[in-house]
């Protein structure tokens, strides 16, 4: 088994490199902006009105960041899955010798390292930012407000990978809706923070769309139409 | 109990209306060469796909060495090894990184004799699959199939895109590594001149899922072309009446005839009979007629194909 992992990750790394340095160097670029940001506007205002206006108006200085963890995780997606079904070459793995389960599983699971690393690289860049201008009380409230752009984030690369792996334009449909009805009460317009007892459903869905994934990945492996 | 390495049993697939096989049962033994082969569209592809188990038939199955082609254990797909057409490998690894992630999956993994085939293409190991020919990649996808040590080798249209060098220095490795007639191989291929130097047995598809197998030497030596001279055909009825059975398929209404051609100057009969017999259709067609108007026709493999399959 970790013989079978360390050979697909392998493979994964060497294919989506490129795309991988992209997407980190767009997210540092990213969390300078926010921080070149927020110094302009402690620079024009007093702090206490800008911590007014985030603290008590609620406003998210690190909005720019919104939409970024499902972009990244959207594009991450087309570059790892879309060299395999391009002349249908996913037909190579699904030849090896192992498992199709723990083959389909160790393409995922490497996506979804990559993003969670990703991820926790450009928020927590975003944190330390926001901690140099704001009390230490903030962070927490902020941190809550990124979780449910993040958990978007995810869910666009497996519902992404579902629409790509899936060769029945229904379900490749069923793919896209699904994911539409995730993402998009996750960027609601809600107080920050608003989440923060609501994550458990969100989160448990991960695996289980996950696992989900299998039936798209059979789909393709014995299909009854072309 | 010895299995075969492919059997198929009463096979059913269709495309919409399109029937392409109805109760199609084969056999694939052991230790031989078997070349597919059909026109466009009798299903040469939909039987490969169904072997590699990429497509689910409508109805029957087909067994890879007792496992259902659809859920082939992962043991059982070590002892495959499949050519995808257009010689399809991962394009972003350079030739030593698809080696080593090939031999991962592989115990019988034998290095030496993919290296043996890709040295010869005289590229640094670090050069990628992407910046190379049709021909070169070829050359890797085999390199990788013989290091795999596969008992069974399924080769879909391994001559797609390949020169004429190419090809016979594909088939010239894979004649090489296969001469312990340990292996069974099922290929299809469009240039049907390299079967000739290859292949053991032949498995004709003909539309509607007909199928005939026979040894490669027995086909040439017992299918036979007979020209007849149109003006030797007297009247318009009968003439027309040839022309009309050229259109169709001739062995459906003729008893020893397998296909006709028409040609400006003259009809072509194929046959596994006897002239005699060939003749005996044309009298009941009302062709009066002496032995000598029919003049045999030497043919190669291919003009034995096209004969065989007809031209339409």
């Amino acid at each position: 088994m970790f013989n079978v992992l360390a050979a697909i990750f392998s493979k994964e790394y060497v294919k989506t490199r490129t795309s991988m340095l992209i997407l980190f160097a767009l997210g540092i670029s990213l969390a300078a902006v926010i921080y070149f940001d927020l110094n302009r506007l402690f620079m024009l205002d007093h702090p206490e009105i800008v911590w007014y206006h985030t603290l008590d108006l609620k406003q998210i200085p690190y909005g720019i960041f919104k939409y970024l963890p499902m972009l990244s995780a959207t594009v991450f997606c087309f570059c790892q899955f879309l060299p395999e079904m391009r002349d249908e070459r996913l037909r190579i793995s699904l030849h090896l010798p192992c498992p199709l389960g723990l083959l389909l599983l160790a393409h995922i699971v490497y996506g979804l390292i990559f993003l969670m690393a990703l991820m926790i690289a450009e928020s927590g860049a975003i944190l330390i930012i926001l901690g140099r201008k704001y009390p230490l009380a903030y962070l927490p409230e902020a941190f809550w407000t990124m979780l449910p752009w993040c958990l978007a984030g995810i869910y666009a690369y497996l519902c992404c990978a579902w629409v790509l792996l899936e060769p029945k334009k229904k379900t490749k449909v069923l793919g896209l809706i699904l994911g539409v009805c995730i993402c998009t009460p996750l960027f609601q317009h809600y107080t920050p923070g608003a989440f923060s007892t609501a994550y458990l459903p969100f989160i448990l869905g991960i695996p289980l769309l996950t696992v989900s994934l299998f039936l798209p990945a059979l789909h393709f492996r014995t299909r009854e139409v072309e | 109990m010895t299995v075969n390495p492919v059997s198929v049993e009463h096979l059913f697939h269709s495309y919409g209306p399109k029937i392409i096989y109805q109760d199609l049962s084969l056999e694939f033994e052991p230790g031989k060469i078997y070349g597919l082969l059909g026109k466009n569209g009798v299903g040469k592809t939909t039987l490969i796909k169904i072997l590699m188990g990429f497509l689910k038939p409508k109805a029957g199955f087909c067994r890879i060495f007792g496992d259902l082609a659809n859920a082939i254990s992962p043991a059982t797909r070590a002892r495959v090894g499949l050519l995808f057409e257009r010689h399809l490998t991962y394009n972003f690894f350079s030739i030593a990184q698809v080696e080593r992630f090939m031999a991962r999956f592989y115990p019988k993994w034998k290095r030496e004799r993919y290296y043996e085939l890709v040295d010869l293409l005289g590229l640094p190991s670090n050069h990628k699959i992407s910046w190379m020919s049709e021909g070169q990649r070829s050359q890797v996808v085999l390199g990788l199939i013989l290091a795999q040590d596969p008992e069974l080798l399924i080769l879909d249209d391994y001559s797609m895109g390949l020169d004429a060098g190419y090809r016979r220095l594909f088939v010239d490795y894979l004649r090489e590594h296969l001469k312990d007639g340990q292996h069974t191989v099922i290929l299809t291929s469009h240039v049907i001149q390299d079967m000739n130097r290859f292949v053991d047995d032949v498995v004709f598809l003909r539309r509607g899922g007909e199928v005939t197998v026979t040894g490669l030497e027995a086909f040439s030596s017992n299918f036979h072309c007979f020209r007849l001279p149109r003006d030797m055909v007297k009247g318009e009825v009968l003439q027309s009446k040839l022309a009309k059975l050229a259109c169709q398929s001739a062995g459906r209404t003729l008893e020893h005839i397998i296909n006709l051609e028409e040609h400006a100057s003259y009809f072509e009969l194929f046959t596994f009979n006897t002239k005699e017999e060939v003749l005996r259709d044309l009298e009941g067609l009302g062709l009066k007629a002496s032995p000598p108007i029919l003049t045999e026709v030497a043919m190669d493999l291919e003009d034995a194909f096209v004969g065989y399959t007809g031209r339409h």
